[in-house]
């Protein structure tokens, strides 16, 4: 058992609702996800397939009308659903950290860069001087290559570039070298060439760290050059887990195919239609009684055992919990692939 | 299906080619459009911003034209002067043979129903207040056609046609997806039957699935009606998919046009090159076409005109050169349809 990876997190059976005048919302119906030592985890689907409400989870920041109702987070051994909000705050930014899609509503307008940086520094560094945490801002400020980073210290967000505040925002998540980072939607505020800067500047950061890194997006191209590993999300469940090319390659569920077919991709013959998925997303307030997937699913649509029965997470890979598929038809469709 | 849009590719594909027999429907010429920054205080020399620099473009009828670059490249101020939603500083916009910059409002109105847009987000696009029915009826009510009955049959009709149940017609725009108020938003620029469509970022706000569904839905209707479209879109991959010519724009310039398939396989502008090379590519057996190219810096929309090459500053072939420093380089004809506006183009080759 040695040879066994580093857990850093371990998420079981995690359930989350919004309770609302409209109805009850389970955002993430009994998730669990296991996050190793050093790996980039992708989390694609669909908006509303509860991607962000996992990651809000796992950090406590669920709010009202929000509840976690059980299960487990596990970081470093240690469950988040049981600690108070002062134990957390000084575990979110030392243990964990999170980047948010618009780096403007996540930074505070009226604080120079500097001082943003250095706030984080200070609160998990007791001791530590100011002109030391200014000295280790400004070197963060490099590492993610911000040009004349000790003048810019002194800057406001909104002087900065969108690319450059999400680098700024890169710096605050990687100042105490936390175990875990939770990426949401990085770059997709981003134009590509920006966005190749900052994805270069943040994979060379956390593999040269060995920070464990969850990235959620829904673009694959950036899951397939970036993550090692891919959960796909649909109706608050993960549906399919695998490695990227494992993934990319030989995807079981009906819904990563479906989601694999419907990109364009660069280079692909012209000629025909673009594979599309029929209908939406259920409402999470009515989901079906059977799979959640089956009114739009390729090869399970109208069939009784999937209207009727919820599928079971199963596995189908060589090395046990290395590839899950929670469909009714994982093992058969597994073998015609293969 | 799919043998029918076979055809159609086939088709434009052979337009590229000879070119001659198709008909030009819309015509940019010299378009510039210069926004005034600032002109706070007395005698202070005001600053302005030229968003779109001196833009020519013909499109011709039935293609789907791409427009391509990154966020402050002039791809939608271009889009809003041809709507006259901006008014151009100069140039003209010549549209089935008529200068639309030269008309009354009158005339104008007579020129419109022909030309529609679609924006980028539905719920944004889309009156919040009003009933769908209402909202795709409106177009028909300013430009006065037909009586109530033969309105509502009409919406009907095209509500029917973008896959709108009719019946929900009665219901608020807030009722449905983004997928389905994007289609709505689509049924109210198709309702006049225009010749052209205008569309902005129509598929960046929705999901994936979701976006083929109205790339799919955008295919069948231009071949049923002969649509010609202006695509504005950021996204490479689906320009290279969907368009059957690209203009990529930096700093409100052409930068390159060509066929799509040669612009993206044979892309001469070096900016063209990183753009293409920066593409995340979902396929993890094969990441990327090339190794990535990253540019330094980003896009920086100057207020002062400065000399030379636009691109100089940021160009990985280094823009040092004499001639980068001095001229600003034209958009020239490279090859038969590929343009390009570089001193040195296909210099700098896409990386293996």
């Amino acid at each position: 058992m040695a040879t066994e990876p580093e857990h850093v997190l371990s998420v079981r059976d995690l359930r989350t609702e919004f309770h609302t005048e409209n109805g009850i919302f389970p955002a993430v119906r009994d998730v669990s996800l296991d996050v190793y030592r050093g790996r980039q985890v992708g989390i694609v689907g669909e908006s509303g397939s509860g991607k962000s409400a996992l990651a809000l989870s796992i950090l406590g920041l669920v709010r009202p009308p929000g509840r976690i109702m059980s299960g487990q987070v596990l970081l470093n051994g240690r469950d988040l659903c049981l600690l108070k909000e002062t134990q957390l705050n000084s575990v979110r930014g030392r243990e964990v950290s999170l980047i948010f899609q618009d780096p403007m509503t996540a930074l505070d307008p009226v604080k120079t860069i500097g001082k943003q940086i250095c706030e984080g520094i200070l609160h998990h560094n007791r001791g530590t001087s100011r002109r030391e945490a200014r000295r280790r801002a400004i070197h963060l400020l490099e590492d993610v290559e911000v040009p004349a980073a000790a003048q810019r210290m002194n800057s406001y967000p909104h002087e900065f570039s969108g690319g450059m505040r999400q680098r700024v925002m890169i710096a605050i998540a990687i100042a105490n070298e936390p175990d875990l980072i939770i990426a949401d939607e990085p770059t997709t505020a981003l134009d590509v060439t920006t966005q190749a800067q900052v994805l270069d500047i943040f994979e060379s950061l956390v593999r040269s760290r060995g920070t464990a890194v969850i990235l959620i997006t829904h673009n694959l191209g950036i899951v397939a050059e970036f993550c090692d590993e891919v959960r796909v999300m649909y109706a608050g469940r993960i549906v399919e887990s695998a490695d990227t090319r494992t993934l990319f390659r030989n995807p079981v569920h009906p819904y990563t195919e479906s989601l694999l077919r419907s990109v364009p991709r660069p280079d692909q013959a012209h000629d025909g239609k673009l594979f599309s998925i029929a209908g939406l997303p259920p409402s999470l307030a009515r989901l079906p009684a059977g799979c959640s997937f089956e009114p739009r699913c390729i090869a399970g649509r109208g069939k009784p055992l999937c209207q009727e029965s919820r599928p079971k997470t199963t596995s189908v890979g060589e090395v046990h919990a290395s590839h899950l598929a929670e469909c009714h038809f994982a093992r058969e469709r597994h073998e015609a692939q293969s | 299906m799919t043998q029918v849009s076979a055809n159609k590719r086939h088709q434009t594909e052979g337009k590229a080619c000879e070119g001659a027999d198709r008909q030009v429907l819309l015509s940019i010429k010299n378009l510039v459009k210069d926004f005034i920054l600032s002109r706070q205080g007395l005698g202070r020399q005001k600053q302005v911003l030229r968003a779109v620099d001196n833009v020519s473009i013909d499109i011709m009828s039935g293609e789907t034209f791409g427009l391509v670059g990154e966020s402050g490249c002039g791809k939608s101020t271009i889009a809003r002067c041809l709507m006259l939603l901006e008014r151009p500083t100069s140039g003209q916009v010549v549209f089935s043979g008529e200068d639309i910059l030269a008309l009354s409002t009158l005339e104008l109105r007579r020129v419109r129903r022909h030309m529609q847009m679609v924006f980028q987000d539905p719920h944004a696009s889309l009156d919040a207040r009003m009933r769908v029915h209402d909202i795709v009826e409106e177009p028909l009510v300013i430009h006065g056609a037909g009586n109530r009955n033969e309105r509502r049959q009409r919406v009907a009709e095209v509500l029917e046609l973008v896959g709108i149940d009719p019946a929900s017609a009665t219901r608020k725009p807030h009722a449905f997806s983004g997928g389905q108020a994007q289609r709505i938003a689509l049924a109210r620029a198709l309702v006049l039957n225009p010749d052209l469509l205008i569309l902005d970022e129509p598929v960046s706000a929705l999901d994936v699935s979701i976006q083929a569904q109205v790339l799919n839905f955008l295919q069948d209707i231009q071949q049923e009606f002969l649509l010609t479209y202006l695509f504005i879109v950021h996204d490479l991959v689906v320009a290279e998919y969907f368009c059957d010519r690209v203009a990529v724009l930096y700093l409100g310039a052409v930068a390159e046009l060509a066929d799509s398939q040669e612009l993206f396989r044979n892309p001469l502008h070096p900016y063209t090159v990183s753009l293409v090379s920066a593409v995340p590519v979902p396929d993890p057996e094969r990441p990327r076409r090339g190794a990535r190219l990253v540019l330094s810096g980003e896009v920086t929309p100057v207020g002062q005109k400065q000399q030379g090459c636009r691109f100089r500053a940021r160009c990985p072939l280094g823009g040092g050169r004499s001639r980068c420093l001095q001229h600003a380089p034209d958009l020239r004809e490279h090859t038969p349809g590929h343009w390009v506006a570089c001193h040195f183009p296909g210099e700098l080759r896409t990386p293996n």
